[in-house]
């Protein structure tokens, strides 16, 4: 068999174009201090499942106004709400409340999904 | 050319000194009044200065031999308390009850550094190697040695910026604007001094608003081998060794990092001085945070909306000494262009 030739590879660029942001933006309107994160990175240092796992909360922030939503589906299943992050953020974001508004919101946005298909 | 108008500037820092020198040679009688035991404010707690690490004794030095001018007269361990205007001018209460004429009032209240304890997450005032950037220039002048408490000299070094600045839970949203740079010339001095010691930096942002800054934080890394970390520090530990142990986030890889170092140094930012504060407040001429509020910020930042009443340098937010200098000017400019406005 001829192994020899040329494999297309899915472009690893985020099309800014295309990316989903309606959850993004439901998300920021019902908790407006998610707007004011400016990525220090305070909750994902002192966070204890970013410190075992490949969770990092600061990330899942640019994840969601990427529209990048199936990678951050994955990356909340890692969060226990311990509230730590909320105490460490200089900016006062209510980051409890980002993860479980992402986690009602994710929901609803598979279930439209499914429902127009 | 000599005037009769008389002008009371309080505080005696770069600012409140350079506006009385300005007023001074053009001829105007100048009372300086300055809550300390000497003139310079805090310019007198620094060595070197950004970012051509001129020595501050220098600066200091010219100021003071100005300001040694038959115009002025310079009062100590005395503080404006309230300022009145009494038909057409000033008089103005201070700490020894003395009731000071004038004909206008300068504001040089200036600033205070930001109290590290109210950021108790960096453990300062807990642990004694945790110290600010005023405690780390305080070594540098006086005989350059950087040392912990014990007197060795740290083979590890963290410096952490914006300590109480752009930080909602202290209440100041906003960027003190020198202290990116001050950390980048304390992290190159601790290298001058000792060339072993590894020093990193934790930035959120690094803000290199002034000239010759942006190339004094390259020459940070070129020549110097400062470290940088993007992330905010979280928290400090101090272990049983009195090193301190901090966490943070590098955000360039997006992991967790841990660093232990032997002396923590805080960034702490600018905010208005307490008697800025209280005569701002009191005046009703204030503006965020307890800074002063000019009447226009860009025609009119040297007058408050008081008429004759004139605020110089770090009484109105976060400015550089050779920003306060040259405000310093301006607002003795408008001194002057107010009575002559006056005579017309």
């Amino acid at each position: 068999m001829n192994t020899f030739g040329y494999k297309m590879s899915a472009p690893r660029s985020i099309n800014m174009d295309t990316a989903d942001l309606s959850v993004a933006h439901r998300i920021l309107d019902l908790e407006p201090t998610f707007r004011l994160c400016i990525s220090c990175g305070g909750c994902t240092s002192t966070c204890t499942a970013g410190n075992f796992t490949e969770f990092n909360i600061r990330e899942i922030n640019l994840l969601l106004r990427r529209g990048q939503l199936d990678t951050l589906e994955k990356a909340l299943e890692n969060c226990m709400f311990c509230g730590k992050c909320y105490l460490a953020c200089p900016h006062g974001v209510n980051t409890r409340n980002v993860i479980l508004l992402m986690k009602e919101q994710l929901q609803e946005w598979k279930q439209s999904k499914t429902t127009t298909l | 050319m000599e005037q009769e108008k008389k002008i009371l500037v309080a505080g005696g820092g770069p600012g409140g000194l350079e506006t009385a020198n300005t007023l001074a040679r053009m001829g105007f009688k100048v009372e300086i009044v300055e809550k300390e035991e000497t003139t310079g404010g805090h310019l007198k707690e620094w060595h070197q200065l950004f970012p051509n690490f001129r020595d501050a004794s220098d600066v200091m030095e010219e100021l003071r031999q100005r300001s040694q001018h038959p115009n002025i007269s310079i009062c100590y361990n005395e503080a404006i308390l309230d300022v009145k205007r009494v038909n057409g001018h000033f008089e103005s209460l201070t700490s020894k009850k003395r009731i000071i004429e004038s004909d206008a009032v300068v504001m040089a209240t200036g600033f205070d550094a930001f109290d590290a304890e109210r950021k108790e997450e960096f453990g300062y005032g807990v642990y004694p190697n945790v110290i600010t950037s005023v405690e780390l220039e305080k070594m540098l002048r006086e005989d350059g040695k950087v040392t912990t408490t014990d007197g060795r000299v740290p083979e590890r070094v963290a410096i952490v910026h914006c300590v109480g600045s752009r930080d909602e839970k202290v209440g100041n949203f906003y960027c003190s604007r020198v202290c990116c740079i001050c950390g980048v010339k304390q992290a190159i001095e601790i290298r001058k001094h000792h060339p072993e010691t590894r020093v990193t930096n934790f930035y959120m942002d690094m803000r290199m608003s002034g000239q010759y800054f942006e190339e004094l934080y390259r020459e940070s890394q070129e020549r110097w081998g400062v470290y940088y970390v993007r992330g905010r520090i979280s928290e400090a530990s101090g272990m049983m060794d009195g090193k301190i142990r901090v966490k943070a986030e590098d955000t360039l890889i997006a992991k967790p990092v841990t660093l232990t170092v032997d002396l923590l140094v805080l960034m702490t930012g600018i905010e208005a001085s307490k008697t800025t504060k209280e005569l701002s407040k009191k005046l009703e001429i204030e503006s965020d945070y307890g800074f002063f509020r000019p009447r226009d910020r860009h025609y009119d930042d040297q007058h408050s909306p008081i008429d004759g009443i004139f605020l110089v340098g770090t009484a109105k937010g976060p400015a550089t000494v050779k920003e306060t200098l040259a405000d310093a000017r301006a607002a003795a400019q408008r001194v002057w262009e107010f009575f002559e406005s006056k005579n017309v």
